[in-house]
């Protein structure tokens, strides 16, 4: 078989074992989708206030005020794509790490580059799928338009979801074992996703600039503009690229010189 | 050619050298079991054999090829069974099978791997609701998908029921019956009894002693007599008598069993006594093992 059968043969036993593994698709998916529906149904027909605040007078100070119901669908839909390349993928590959299956791998013949591609690739075409069905809930549930601008869109999901598998798999390197993975995953990206406005924004210069330091809230800003929720006269947020790209280089370098395939002894 | 030559192996961690200078080799079509207790350098040893770790210093060659650098080209002729039995859980059977004889270049078809290993009824059965035993059969299987020429074994029925460790030996010699090297590590002495040609065993990171199960059996040539102990009869003048004079079963080790059974016999004609359950028996591997490996 040619390298490019093997690795199309490893995304479709990666694609199966995420759908068939009910924790892994639940938690993908039940998070980003359960959120859409809280927030949509609270704050429907409201405004959001990107990147601003609202005044005592209910206006957008500092930022751009847009309906709410355009501003969650790509908020919620960035999240989808951090939980199922960033938090999905860690605690994958920590699991096979831990049980010897990472190990087991590199006695085969199966080349290295066909492994990383199959999970990563698989991680994209799920993340995809979740894009895909938060625009689809919130245009039915709440009217939230259509991305208004497609190919920005598609080339930032998948430059966002490729970079968040990188960071995930320099941060099984610091994850002692599977059983510590949850924890420091959560604790590595929640309180970000908080801070960097997927709910609502808020002014507080502190969090603002931490918030700012880290490619989850950039990630977020290139997805709200591609979809049209931030003003931009073509979708492409070229502003917030470059601490994406430097926190992907930076999780490459870290991958390729201490990633383990083997679980540590006891 | 041998298909493993191993010379002078040495490897440490940091202080401490797991293995000091092991020298071994294996011929094509042979199974090989490498014993040793925990520690002794088992498993360090057939780590570097995979191209798992790399050595300190020695020379080592699989299949006329450094580990260290034969890459895939090398694993295409090698099947692994690690300590581990470690397969995507929610694949069924023969989906994994599949998808691993995508890896190789000669692989067999999926229904005779299936077959060897007796899972013909689970192929559609997904990984994880495979008992562990059957699981350990599909990792057997996936060492053996890609037809290799050399097959690692590393403890493969440890936590086994007696009945799935003999399902595993009938799985070993077929694989020895398709004329593969078998490189066995196991710590059952009637494994390797039962399947290595020869054995080597290791303690200390160092070859204590090499040969047939058989060979090292007959270095403790001794035979050992017993027979529950008679009442009202004073047993003397059969030889060297081992066990406690107030055990209720007489152990005699002798080098010469024949003269000492007909002693024995003479003697409990002449008492007039039947000697109950009367056994003559010679010195297991595991009595070989356990005294060669004693000071470890």
């Amino acid at each position: 078989m040619s390298d490019l059968s093997i690795t199309a043969g490893q995304i479709r036993a990666e694609q199966r074992s995420f759908w068939r593994n009910p924790s892994a698709a639940f938690f993908g998916f039940s998070f980003p989708i359960m959120f859409l529906l809280i927030f949509g149904t609270i704050f429907n027909h409201e405004t959001a206030c990107i990147d601003g605040t609202f005044n005592g007078r209910g206006q957008c100070v500092g930022g751009t005020q847009t309906p709410y119901n355009t501003f969650f669908v790509p908020a919620m839909a960035a999240w989808g794509v951090i939980t199922t390349c960033l938090v999905n993928l860690t605690l994958t590959l920590t699991v096979r790490r831990d049980t010897g299956l990472l190990k087991r791998m590199r006695g085969t013949p199966l080349p290295v580059a066909a492994f990383v591609v199959g999970v990563v690739a698989s991680s994209l075409i799920t993340a995809a799928v979740l894009v895909v069905l938060t625009a689809v809930v919130g245009h039915l549930l709440y009217s939230s338009p259509w991305p208004v601008y497609p190919l920005p869109a598609v080339v930032t999901v998948l430059l966002g979801g490729t970079v968040f598998c990188v960071i995930g798999m320099a941060l099984t390197v610091v994850i002692p074992n599977s059983d510590a993975a949850p924890a420091i995953v959560n604790i590595s990206y929640l309180p970000l996703i908080f801070i960097s406005g997927f709910f609502f924004s808020f002014s507080n210069t502190v969090l603002n600039d931490i918030a700012k330091v880290f490619p989850i809230l950039g990630f977020k800003e290139m997805m709200l503009t591609a979809f049209g929720a931030k003003p931009s006269s073509n979708g492409w947020d070229v502003h917030d690229l470059p601490v994406l790209l430097l926190w992907g280089a930076g999780a490459l370098v870290v991958t390729l010189r201490w990633f383990r395939w083997e679980a540590r002894r006891a | 050619m041998p298909a493993i030559q191993v010379e002078d192996l040495r490897k440490s961690y940091g202080p401490v050298h797991a293995v000091q200078g092991i020298s071994f080799s294996v011929d094509a079509g042979e199974v090989f079991g490498l014993l040793g207790p925990n520690g002794a350098g088992k498993t360090t040893t057939v780590e570097i054999l995979e191209g798992y770790r790399h050595r300190d210093a020695g020379h080592v060659e699989v299949l006329g090829e450094d580990p260290q650098s034969g890459g895939r080209r090398l694993k295409q002729r090698m099947g692994l069974v690690l300590q581990e039995c470690a397969v995507l859980p929610y694949l069924s059977v023969s989906e994994i099978i599949d998808l691993y004889r995508g890896y190789y270049a000669n692989p067999l078809p999926t229904g005779d791997v299936i077959e060897l290993v007796g899972l013909a009824e689970k192929s559609d059965v997904r990984v994880r609701k495979l008992s562990g035993g059957l699981q350990r059969r599909l990792d057997l299987a996936l060492a053996l998908v890609g037809d290799p020429e050399l097959v690692f074994l590393d403890e493969p029925t440890t936590g086994f029921d007696p009945s799935a460790r003999r399902n595993a030996w009938e799985i070993v010699r077929s694989m020895k019956g398709l004329g593969k090297t078998v490189l066995l590590t196991t710590h059952y002495m009637d494994e390797a009894q039962n399947l290595a040609d020869r054995v080597c065993v290791i303690a200390g990171g160092r070859v204590v002693r090499t040969g047939t199960p058989d060979s090292l059996r007959a270095e403790r040539a001794a035979t050992r007599i017993r027979f529950v102990r008679p009442e009202g009869v004073e047993v003397t003048g059969l030889g060297e008598v081992v066990s406690a004079a107030d055990d209720p079963v007489v152990e005699i080790v002798t080098e010469t069993a024949t003269p000492a059974l007909h002693t024995l016999t003479a003697w409990a004609l002449d008492h007039g006594i039947e000697l109950e359950r009367l056994e003559v028996s010679q010195p297991s591997l595991e009595d070989v093992y356990l005294e060669l490996t004693r000071d470890e």
